[in-house]
């Protein structure tokens, strides 16, 4: 919304300095978008002129060469415009002088004396463009002053303003600011003046008796679309140009000046907030069975209507319309109908000014594209008791620049009449919101400024909430009111009382952050992706479509590469691998810590279960020495020692492939080099080598290997201290031919149980795993460190040991070497 | 697959069957079967050419697609089992699988800074709980007093799922939750005190400024007595200890429908102490976030009563506070997973 500074002068003093005002704006208005400084485009040598002589060019047919008052002597000025006569009233752009178009597109054009085919131009008459006043190029522009030739330009037509363009945004639930109006009480009330609203500014305004006689007829059928139609007929219509001064403020807001008629309604608009709509009567009448009729209602089946903007449209099915007792001849509140516009023979007019339910102009801009001036006001729901105010204010504009009769009586159609609740409060109520010490006087005289009628009676102050605001309905929409004029940053600033209790962070979130310094420190990065992924990333990772139907699609997605959100995070983690190996990384592991959606798991508030997982990738481009799993795998052992918490490997058949999560999890891995982890004997998730699909279709390279565990329910535990001895310890390896058919883990356990004594500690660490040929069973090392905290062990206890162990292994056929 | 073509269908059962018995890919791709029906294309009668041409086309995809699975299969027996309860592979030592050098590691920046963002909080008293990743209407906006239809809603380009999910565009979407989960609080005097980090989604073309993916920090804190005073003096704290300065703050309406009164909020630029630079556009002064007083209807939406009880809540967005802290010149790069950006944090 553009304020221009010179308007809100009509109706209210402003005494702050440009970087004050538009400070103040700022902090108690809304946030300001842009600054112009409209005055800066008219040099003050442009002045008012008087053609004194008016001629033919002797040597070129469409130029005419004029003798012009400038009031500081006669000067000879040609121009491609032959109309003007002795007396008109010309701008006139002298020689040294930018041209104010040309100054506003930021390249200033200077007018230089220059010969026009044998005769001296000594300067330039502006059209209406290139003086601002409206985008008319058509020949010099005609004042309509009665200024003497001298006077400055920019005085005569107050264009020495500032247009501070205010954002839209701060404004949805101000209608009336949607106004210059209301801009302007509420910059009073900011100074901490009484604004004083017009005359007509009344919500019983009257209208001029009418002196002919064009009846309508209006008929409401959705009140509950469009709460109040009024309207009133006008005749005797001259169209023609609006006042220069209309169409100058018209054109400093970013409005267009078209002609008299549909620029009072603009006009009208932009300062009361109020849209209204011009119809020809005439057209009306042809549309309509006998006379006038007007009726506001839904549109019929297969109905179409032409808009203003040349679009033919079948409005749906809800859409408020205005129509004839015959067919369709305006979208309600919207955009006006071509079949019954205002033209250059109009004659008649019917003058609307209606109020339209915000929810279905909303709908229909939607469903429409349609997005008028009128669509941003009613869209914010404009006051129906408003109406007859504008109407008032517009009939006395076209009576003046239009030379209108006014024909009919008021016709108000307003079914739904409802008055709005005074508003009462306490002091208190304020004060303790806003930390502040206010009187209930000094509150009701803030209020009272911006005409918000407010009386005190003992502690408590009763607002009136008056006929242009709908936005004012609990004591708390005044408490804005209150503390935004007296201004937020006037208020006493504290940091709230507390208890000395500590507020922490979930455990989850603590978690989440030890695991991230706990991966990091283990060469680990942690990245972020998206949720959203396409389908092409669930090809790549093989999902079947029953996978692919778990997840939830994204109906209005950006792009087919974010149409999805995802079911487990691993492919988004590994479908960053090969993008590090092109910019020259080889060997780095990649983690993330994020959440996964699927359709089939649903909590108790019907929303799918968010499962926090953990998903981690190595990668090595580099010849790396047996299966890669074995990296991720030490990666999850890692951290499961340094959470405190145990782990143990089974095959992938124990995991859960049952949920989505798993299914897809596990589906990128290789069948024989897969297994389901699980942490403190619960399931937690799958690590594996990716099958050769899973690294071709993500070009990744052979050693490539990765995890996904739900770390939802993950509870680091305390490990105890273990006391270290004073006397040394006595370090034993250990080789033991093991058939396949015992897995690792199971071999270690028994080595650990079999060692286990009263008198020592004994530490078995696996050193290596060798396998001389294909067909041999596996020589795997263990080296065992002895420790008592009583005393030196000797040799031959720990031989014994060994020998024991050697012993109870061979029972199942293990042999020591 | 269905072929209208006799000629193709019969190809293809032949070289689908060759190719599942294990005959070599190269062999059935190359095979004079195939290249005979390319032959045939100029064979067929005008109106049949395209379609028969886009089918061997078709129908040599397929063959190419079958090779390359029956290729990766036969690599996948290749991989034998292995012992996956073992610490490290077969003829292999600890040493192989000794995990990268901390130099190798890094946490993003932005988790990173919002572990510092939390701890100011906690030491603030507030507590820290995360937000849902998607959520319904209710909570995204039913519960945040804007009502079906409302224009308000035009400012939230929301994601939204068949199902009528919403990704939410805001962590407010929590509000109601931790108000209800927290209310049982005021009865004993305490304050509800909450933060709630999380990722939000906002659909709108991404470019160095915008992404689709952001991170917030929102923050409720509800008691007896609470200010507008006791919200700027919070955000003001908070943000002069993440700066480790000093700061100016100042307000300017703004209209939330879930806050009454609703605020943006700036801070004095910490970067070049208000004399200007490219951070704060010279203009000295950064918006950094928007708040409000909480609408007494989310209030009570939250069975809290509005009349007892007032409160305040904020939200910001943590991408862009660590993009200025870092000089971060393309939003983009933070869910790149590049390690050329994430080194930088190590």
């Amino acid at each position: 919304m553009k304020l221009s500074l010179k308007w809100v002068e009509e109706f209210t003093t402003v005494d702050l300095n440009r970087d004050e005002l538009v400070r103040r704006i700022g902090s108690q208005l809304g946030a300001v978008e842009e600054v112009e400084d409209w005055g800066s485009y008219y040099d003050n040598s442009i002045v008012v002129a008087e053609i004194t002589k008016a001629e033919d060019h002797p040597d070129a047919d469409k130029l005419g060469v004029y003798e012009v008052n400038t009031g500081d002597g006669k000067v000879t000025v040609c121009a491609g415009d032959k109309t003007l006569n002795e007396g008109d009233k010309v701008g006139y752009i002298p020689p040294g002088t930018a041209v104010p178009s040309s100054v506003k597109d930021g390249e200033p054009f200077v007018i230089e004396e220059r010969e026009l085919r044998g005769v001296m131009s000594q300067g330039m008459m502006g059209s209406a463009k290139e003086l601002l006043m409206s985008d008319d190029h058509e020949g010099v522009l005609k004042l309509d002053t009665d200024e003497a030739p001298g006077a400055s330009l920019s005085k005569v037509y107050d264009l020495d303003d500032l247009i501070i363009d205010i954002e839209n945004k701060m404004f949805t639930h101000r209608p009336d600011l949607f106004g210059i109006l209301g801009l302007a009480r509420e910059l009073a009330g900011i100074q901490g003046q009484a604004f004083k609203a017009p005359e007509w500014y009344v919500e019983e305004a009257t209208l001029p008796k009418p002196s002919a006689d064009l009846p309508l007829e209006v008929k409401i059928e959705v009140p509950e679309l469009c709460p109040r139609f009024t309207a009133i007929t006008f005749t005797d219509i001259e169209i023609k140009p609006s006042p220069i001064k209309v169409q100058s403020y018209l054109t400093r807001v970013g409005l267009r000046p078209i002609n008299n008629v549909v620029d009072t309604t603009n006009f009208g608009m932009y300062l009361t907030g109020q849209p209204t709509h011009a119809f020809d009567y005439d057209k009306v009448v042809e549309r309509s069975k006998d006379g006038a009729a007007i009726v506001v209602r839904k549109p019929n089946n297969g109905e179409t209507i032409e808009l203003l903007d040349g679009r033919k449209i079948e409005p749906h099915s809800d859409a408020a319309m205005v129509a004839t007792d015959k067919e369709l001849i305006s979208v309600g509140g919207s955009i006006g109908g071509a079949d019954t516009e205002v033209d250059i023979d109009t004659k008649n007019i019917v003058l609307e000014a209606a109020s339209w339910d915000l929810y279905s102009i909303r709908r229909t801009s939607f469903a429409h594209g349609i997005f008028t001036d009128a669509v941003t006001r009613f869209s914010k729901g404009q006051s129906p008791r408003q109406a007859v105010m504008a109407l008032s204010m517009m009939s006395d504009m076209l009576v003046e620049n239009a030379g209108a009769k006014v024909a009919s009586e008021l016709i108000d159609e307003f079914p739904k009449h409802a008055k709005t609740a005074d508003i009462s409060f306490t002091d208190k109520f304020i004060n303790t919101r806003l930390g502040s010490s206010f009187s209930p006087v000094e509150i009701a005289t803030i209020l009272n400024n911006v005409e918000l009628s407010s009386a005190v009676e003992g502690d408590t102050v009763t607002t009136t909430v008056p006929f242009w605001r709908t936005d004012l309905t609990i004591a708390e929409d005044l408490l804005e009111e209150v503390g935004r004029l007296h201004g937020y940053d006037n208020l006493p600033i504290e940091v709230p009382p507390r208890l000395s209790k500590p507020n922490l962070r979930t455990y989850n979130l603590r978690l989440k952050g030890e695991i991230r310094e706990i991966l990091a420190a283990a060469g680990a990065r942690d990245i972020l992706t998206y949720n959203f992924v396409s389908s092409d990333l669930f090809k790549k990772a093989g999902y079947p479509q029953e996978l692919v139907d778990t997840a939830y699609r994204i109906r209005n997605s950006l792009s087919p590469e974010l149409e999805y959100m995802r079911i487990s995070i691993l492919p988004s983690i590994i479908d960053k691998v090969n993008p590090n190996i092109r910019s020259g990384h080889d060997t780095f592991t990649l983690f993330e810590i994020n959440k996964s959606h699927n359709q089939q798991q649903l909590d108790e508030e019907k929303l799918p279960v968010e499962h926090m997982s953990l998903g981690l990738a190595v990668a090595s481009a580099q010849d790396q020495k047996g299966s890669p799993y074995y990296q991720a795998k030490a990666y999850i052992d890692h951290l499961c020692l340094e959470l405190g918490l145990s782990v143990t490997y089974r095959p992938e058949s124990d995991g859960d492939r049952s949920t989505p999560l798993g299914h897809s999890v596990a589906s990128l891995f290789s069948t024989n080099r897969q297994a389901a982890v699980e942490i403190e004997g619960n399931f937690a998730g799958f690590v594996g080598e990716f099958s050769v699909a899973t690294k071709s279709r993500f070009k990744l390279p052979a050693y490539s290997a990765g995890f996904e565990l739900n770390i939802d329910h993950l509870t680091r535990k305390q490990q105890d201290y273990r006391p270290i001895s004073r006397y040394p310890s006595t370090t034993q390896d250990v080789t033991l031919e093991t058939p396949d058919s015992v897995d690792f883990a199971d071999l270690a356990t028994l080595v650990s149980r079999s060692l286990e004594n009263a008198e020592y500690e004994a530490l078995v660490q696996a050193l290596d795993i060798y396998r001389p040929d294909e067909n041999s069973p596996r020589r795997i090392t263990f080296r065992v460190i002895f420790r008592s905290a009583e005393r030196t062990l000797k040799t031959t206890e720990i031989n014994q040991a060994i020998d024991a162990l050697a012993s109870r292994v061979g029972e199942i056929g293990i042999t020591r070497i | 697959m269905k072929f209208s073509f006799d000629e193709i269908a019969n190809v293809h059962d032949e070289l689908t069957a060759q190719l599942e018995s294990g005959e070599e890919p190269g062999k059935v791709l190359k095979s004079d079967a195939l290249k005979s029906l390319y032959s045939l294309i100029p064979k067929q009668a005008d109106n049949d050419k395209a379609k028969f041409g886009q089918e061997v086309n078709s129908l040599k995809q397929h063959l190419e697609e079958l090779a390359s699975s029956q290729a990766n299969s036969l690599d996948e027996q290749k991989l034998g089992p292995i012992d996956i309860t073992a610490p490290f592979d077969v003829n292999s030592s600890p040493a192989d699988v000794a995990l990268l050098p901390a130099t190798e590691g890094s946490v993003h920046p932005l988790n990173r800074e919002l572990e510092r963002v939390m701890s100011i909080f906690e030491s603030m008293g507030f507590a820290p709980v995360e937000s849902r990743q998607l959520d319904d209407d209710y909570h995204m906006f039913g519960a945040l007093n804007f009502p079906a239809d409302h224009p308000a809603r035009d400012d939230y380009d929301t994601f939204m799922t068949d199902s009528g999910l919403i990704a939410p565009a805001h962590t407010s979407t929590m509000q109601n939750r931790v108000l209800i989960e927290n209310r049982n609080k005021l009865a004993k005097g305490e304050n509800i005190q909450i933060v709630v980090p999380g990722r939000c989604f906002r659909n709108e073309d991404v470019d160095a400024r915008h992404e689709h993916t952001l991170h917030q920090v929102e923050g409720v804190m509800v008691g007896r007595g609470i200010t507008v005073g006791h919200l700027i003096g919070t955000l003001q704290t908070f943000l002069e200890s993440f700066y480790g300065t000093k700061l100016k703050v100042k307000t300017q309406p703004a209209y939330f429908p879930f806050v009454e009164p609703g605020f943006e909020f700036s801070m004095s630029c910490p970067f070049c102490d208000q004399k200007g630079c490219k951070v704060c556009s010279h203009e000295g002064w950064i918006e950094i976030l928007g708040c409000g007083m909480i609408h007494p209807n989310v209030l009570r939406e939250a069975d809290i009563d509005a009349k007892e009880f007032t409160g305040f809540a904020w939200g910001f967005g943590l991408d862009r506070l660590v993009m200025m802290q870092y000089n971060v010149d393309d939003i983009r790069w933070f869910h790149s997973g590049k390690i050329e950006f994430l080194e930088q944090f190590s």
